[in-house]
């Protein structure tokens, strides 16, 4: 567990459910998109982790991270 | 203990409501407390009361002929019920109406409501709107029984009630207390079928069900089964 925690970045967290990540930053439902999840209009949002997440897609933990960052930080605009 | 008449805004029916008006309902207004499980209505008896639910929850069902019972919705704080008697002549109550926990709600006359209804075009079209989404919603549950798996009903009213009422645990799965009796009536199915189900679930290590608490393990596999993903 202990190597995950390397993967928080300075406002990110993979604790952070889908639900915070999307009402803080609503531009990020293009990353869970894009990694073709189905976390867009799910009941479960306020339960799931992005950690979570990226185990029950079996999407990559940083990559993950790096693409929401990426929308969080303003970087792709949509 | 009597409520602020301004709380009553929050009933979507009264949300365009003047003060005065808001009021005269809750001057109009019967206090009345029952306790978990015990009754504000049963089917059948006369709607002469429309109520607010002002604490706690409470269920609306109908029981068939060889009695078994079919929820129809959960009533939570600050939604109206049984007013049913305000539209029309005689009517009486389609449904019984049960509190899931110790409930208050206030109880004011049908006929009342009836009376302000002709000087106050505003209650008419709210109470359109009301009668509206309920419509819209039973078409859309008539359209998940026609035509929806049983096992897929099961896992959308699991979902419907955890995003409501579940409760993470430390290890990340979710708990939900409600019984097997609640989830067949909610989906339209027996309670053999639920516990066919759930065990068939129990095995593929989805859930964990108890006699009134389902622990849900893999949350994303129960979403699976709800919206026919691929998994």
């Amino acid at each position: 567990m202990l190597y995950l925690k390397g993967m928080n970045t300075e406002i990110l967290h993979i604790q952070l459910t889908v639900e915070d990540v999307l009402k803080n930053w609503p531009q990020t439902y293009s990353v869970f998109k894009s990694h073709n999840t189905d976390c867009i209009g799910c009941l479960l949002q306020r339960f799931c982790s992005i950690q979570e997440v990226a185990e029950a897609y079996q999407i990559s933990l940083p990559d993950l991270i790096t693409d929401l960052e990426k929308y969080v930080k303003g970087i792709n605009q949509i | 203990m009597p409520i602020d008449p301004m709380n009553l805004r929050k009933v979507s029916v009264f949300q365009n409501a003047t003060e005065n008006d808001l009021k005269l309902i809750s001057q109009h207004a019967i206090e009345r407390s029952v306790e978990d499980g015990e009754f504000f209505f049963f089917q059948g008896d006369p709607a002469e009361y429309f109520y607010v639910l002002i604490s706690g929850r409470a269920k609306l069902m109908q029981t068939t002929t060889t009695g078994q019972q079919v929820n129809l919705r959960t009533i939570s704080e600050w939604q109206m019920f049984g007013a049913l008697g305000a539209v029309r002549e005689n009517a009486t109550y389609p449904a019984t109406a049960q509190a899931m926990e110790n409930s208050t709600a206030l109880a004011v006359k049908s006929d009342y409501l009836k009376e302000l209804m002709q000087t106050r075009p505003y209650l008419s079209v709210e109470l359109m709107k009301l009668m509206t989404s309920y419509i819209q919603e039973m078409q859309e549950r008539y359209r998940e029984l026609a035509t929806e798996k049983v096992e897929r009903r099961i896992a959308r009213v699991l979902l419907r009630l955890t995003a409501q009422m579940g409760v993470k645990t430390t290890d990340g799965s979710i708990e939900l207390t409600f019984t097997r009796q609640d989830l067949a009536e909610m989906s339209g199915t027996t309670l053999y079928t639920v516990s066919r189900v759930l065990s068939e679930w129990e095995r593929q290590g989805l859930v964990e069900a108890g006699r009134e608490r389902v622990l849900i393990r893999k949350p994303h596999g129960v979403v699976a089964i709800a919206e026919e993903l691929n998994q």
